[in-house]
């Protein structure tokens, strides 16, 4: 690395963290949100009403099942007749949506995982459906499905790049400025990806603390 | 402990669409009816004519400081809306932006959907190729090679009306670094950009041919916008006159490119 490499790197750095700070208000909020919706769409889904489990499939199959990229461009361009959101708003929006329905299955698959025994259980102590989820259930199942909804998490930080395309200034699309104003490409994309494996790595050690801390591999 | 962890999400949850919803009163300020505010769509990828200051951070450029000028003359404020070329067009159509700043060539094509200012900079594109190329001459020397460009910029019609293969690329930059390692034969683009932006870095490429097609840049807007193009046009001419837009082209290209 010579001088005017350093010199780069160095200049870019405050633009890059004003960037960063935006792609970690798009995680954050989307984090929350799709967390918040995705244990909604779980709950339908394994829930006996047949309409809302259906939706519920019905969700998960097409936020799944089709592009990210391809949401943002229809909430952002496709969807002004209804309302002109911002680029971030439909950032937000869509990163909610499409993390939601992967969350959703990891909740469900955790769900899944407790023995039917503990149901059995529930009842026979004379507990109610509700109850037996909401008291026996749900404590056991959410530190399970902490390892599967954390890749989700990482993906969601990861993902907020795409709201570049949606002229919003976070990280990616500073970078991408940045580089092409120098016209060098390859080491602000170094010093951006390591920006965002900082940010990962913060998500990674909350991971290792919520696990040790709830003792997820306690055996039920 | 469950209990709490819900209340979290909510909380944080309502915090988020508390910000949303703040974020959109400034746009509405934005597109008020006052209109204090002129948002102009940018590509801050496109140097000299518009990109981002590697010391001051500002965005700034030809393109942009002839825009600020003219926003100052309406009595607006000039906000600069950083956006991809090929979302451009688009963000005109659905009015989140009301000028494009960004060397747009009026073609006949682009006439029939959107209105023009008055042109302000007079330039023509040039053939780039890597320096060890030697079967490429010009523009004519196209038909069956590969070349790079932007996705919806007129180079990529002159490439294609010369029977080249398209490849597309986010930005300038990303075509010139495939053009240093062969991936691409040719690239097309702009000759004041690259006569001042090839001198000083050290992409191993060269500017071949003399200059094709006169263009004429313009600011653009949609249809609807006639009151805003006259302004904008009135200003134009204001400035031509009193030499400032002689002045910056001067500052960013040592002539000028307005005529």
């Amino acid at each position: 690395m010579n001088n005017d490499v350093i010199n780069l790197l160095v200049n870019s750095l405050p633009l890059l963290l004003e960037g960063a700070q935006i792609t970690i208000f798009l995680s954050v909020v989307s984090i929350f949100g799709a967390l918040f919706i995705g244990l909604i769409i779980a709950v339908m889904r394994i829930s006996n009403i047949k309409i809302l489990s259906w939706l519920a499939r019905f969700y998960v199959s097409f936020f799944r099942g089709t592009p990210l990229l391809t949401q943002l461009l229809l909430i952002y361009f496709g969807l002004t007749w209804l309302y002109a959101f911002t680029g971030i708003q439909a950032a937000i929006i869509g990163l909610i949506l499409h993390f939601s329905a992967y969350i959703s299955e990891s909740y469900r698959a955790s769900i899944q995982s407790i023995s039917k025994g503990q149901w059995e259980a529930g009842y026979s102590l004379g507990m109610s459906t509700a109850r037996v989820f909401k008291e026996v259930i749900m404590p056991q199942a959410w530190r399970r499905s902490i390892p599967p909804v954390w890749n989700s998490l990482i993906d969601i930080v990861k993902a907020s790049s795409l709201a570049s395309v949606l002229a919003v200034e976070e990280l990616t699309g500073l970078a991408d400025q940045i580089a092409a104003s120098n016209l060098d490409v390859f080491w602000i994309f170094v010093e951006v990806l390591f920006i965002y494996w900082g940010l990962t790595t913060l998500l990674s050690l909350l991971q290792t603390y919520l696990e040790k801390k709830l003792d997820v591999n306690l055996q039920a | 402990m469950k209990h709490n962890w819900i209340y979290a999400l909510v909380f944080v949850l309502a915090i988020g669409v508390l910000a949303a919803c703040g974020m959109d009163k400034n746009k509405d300020k934005a597109t008020g009816d006052k209109r204090e505010e002129l948002t102009i769509g940018t590509e801050a990828t496109y140097p000299p004519f518009s990109f981002r200051d590697s010391e001051s951070n500002e965005v700034t450029g030809y393109d942009v400081e002839i825009a600020r000028e003219v926003a100052k003359r309406l009595g607006m404020k000039a906000k600069f809306v950083p956006t991809e070329w090929k979302g451009m067009f688009g963000a005109l159509d659905t009015e989140r932006i009301d000028m494009i700043a960004n060397q747009v060539t009026i073609t006949d094509d682009r006439k029939k959907k959107y209105a023009f200012s008055e042109p302000y900079t007079v330039s023509g594109g040039q053939v780039i190729v890597h320096e060890k190329t030697d079967d490429i001459k010009g523009i004519e020397d196209l038909k069956g090679k590969t070349v790079g460009t932007t996705q919806g910029s007129n180079y990529a019609e002159a490439a294609e009306e010369a029977g080249a293969k398209l490849k597309y690329y986010k930005g300038v930059a990303q075509v010139l670094t495939d053009l240093n390692v062969n991936r691409i034969d040719a690239a097309l683009n702009d000759r004041l950009f690259i006569q001042q932006e090839l001198k000083d870095n050290s992409y191993k490429v060269k500017p071949v041919g003399e200059p094709f097609n006169k263009n004429k840049m313009a600011f653009t807007f949609r249809k609807d916008q006639e009151d805003l193009v006259e302004k904008v046009n009135n200003a134009l001419e204001e400035m031509k006159k009193d030499g400032t837009i002689e002045e910056i082209s001067q500052k960013y290209f040592g002539e000028d490119v307005s005529e």
